[in-house]
């Protein structure tokens, strides 16, 4: 790759093809990954009340952690493919747009500022990916489907509830696992 | 006849937005329901049929049902119908449930219209016509490109786990499995990704500013007033809807 450009440690972009690519190859499995989760959660209780928890769960693991991988644009690129193929399947897509954005951004933000290395830095990044994403969501289910204000806003916290400590796990888990394998510099 | 095929995707976007930005600030059952059925006319003219629409009916059909039963429960607006025990019944329900099924219609079929009928080609090029570098541009081309890729990969690992006798049938096992279809799935679309990376950059991609396509798009001079036409229609709405 001789494009490729020199990454600061804690620079916010990577602008190589490698990472565009990666990161629209990267969204599609994302979308694959949103798919098959939704699936699963349709068929548990919880899911025919509204609240997709694994589907949450796997969405905010793969924002976080392909925004490590790919940094900026890539992890927006990413992430908006997720959000433009969702067309396909649910109404909320406008949300999608908005709330992938700011999770994405949000990650790169807590990377820039912290090393990634320790708990806490995985903590406080998907505390902002799920409740930010959430919020957004939230919004759109008032606005777009039309449901009352309260049902929306417990889903919701149930979501960030759940979404968050799971998330951060398989985030730490996986990065770290990334960093061993030199994939992360 | 007309063909959406054929219309630049500058315009169809902004029908595409004009549609959906209505539906979200608009609450009349009347007008929502009327860009319903615009919307359903325009794919009869163009296609013939509403094939297109099918899928994406039933998935609708469902969402629509479970906003019907959640505001059947707890709506809150209109007059009490109906009460036993914690469940009381508002007549605000059914109301409230058709704005939202017609709402979700409109925000799901036009944006559906609108990426099947247009080329990812013309996507791109929509984007380099707004100063988007093509670098950035030909990733939408890239995305429609290595989807059906993308779900032949993992077809084929879904496969692999059935020949190797892995139980996938209940939800606790479809979850149990969910990483060992995943992860595999991941390191595919990283070697992928890397080949692709490496061939379009052996072909000289980012090398030069700009590039040429065999077809190109233009604006109609009656397409560029149909979008003037589209804003001014939606600044309307929305005074109407504030006043």
């Amino acid at each position: 790759m001789q494009n490729e450009q020199a990454i600061g440690k804690r620079s916010i972009f990577k602008t190589d093809t490698k990472s565009l690519i990666g990161a629209v190859v990267m969204g599609i499995v994302f979308v694959i990954a949103c798919q098959i989760t939704g699936q699963i959660d349709n068929m548990l209780p919880w899911g025919k009340m509204g609240m997709l928890l694994i589907n949450g769960t796997v969405w905010a693991f793969f924002t976080g952690i392909l925004t490590l991988l790919y940094r900026q644009p890539g992890g927006l690129i990413a992430a908006e493919v997720e959000a433009l193929i969702s067309i396909m399947y649910t109404p909320l897509w406008p949300t999608f747009i908005f709330a992938n954005g700011i999770a994405s951004i949000w990650v790169s933000f807590v990377a820039v500022k912290c090393d990634m290395t320790k708990w806490s830095h995985h903590i406080l990044a998907q505390g902002g990916v799920c409740v930010l994403g959430n919020a957004i969501v939230g919004v759109g289910l008032v606005l777009i489907l039309g449901l009352p204000v309260s049902v929306a806003a417990v889903s919701s916290l149930i979501t960030i509830a759940v979404t968050w400590p799971l998330a951060t796990l398989a985030e730490k888990k996986v990065y770290d696992a990334l960093l061993k394998s030199g994939m992360v510099k | 006849m007309f063909k959406l095929k054929e219309l630049d995707p500058r315009l169809k976007l902004t029908w595409c937005l004009f549609l959906v930005l209505t539906a979200l600030v608009s609450r009349s059952i009347l007008l929502n329901g009327i860009l319903l059925g615009v919307i359903l006319i325009s794919e009869l003219f163009s296609e013939k049929s509403l094939k297109a629409f099918k899928m994406l009916s039933i998935v609708l059909l469902i969402i629509g049902t479970q906003v019907l039963i959640i505001n059947l429960i707890f709506g809150r607006e209109g007059e009490l119908l109906y009460a036993w025990g914690i469940l009381q019944i508002y007549s605000g329900f059914i109301a409230t449930s058709i704005l939202a099924f017609l709402r979700i219609g409109i925000i799901s079929f036009s944006a559906y219209q609108f990426g099947v009928h247009t080329d990812p080609m013309d996507m791109a090029q929509m984007l380099i016509h707004w100063r988007i570098p093509y670098r950035y541009a030909m990733l939408v081309p890239m995305v429609a490109r290595f989807f059906p890729v993308m779900i032949g990969e993992y077809q084929s690992i879904c496969n692999s786990q059935s020949a190797r006798g892995v139980p996938n049938d209940t939800v606790v096992e479809k979850i149990r499995n969910l990483p060992a279809s995943i992860l595999p799935l991941m390191y595919r679309a990283m070697r992928i990704s890397s080949d692709a990376a490496l061939s379009v950059e052996l072909r000289g991609y980012g090398r030069h500013a700009t590039r040429n396509f065999q077809k190109k798009i233009n604006l109609h001079p009656l397409e560029g007033m149909t979008i003037v036409c589209l804003m001014i229609g939606f600044g309307g709405v929305l005074i109407k809807t504030i006043l």
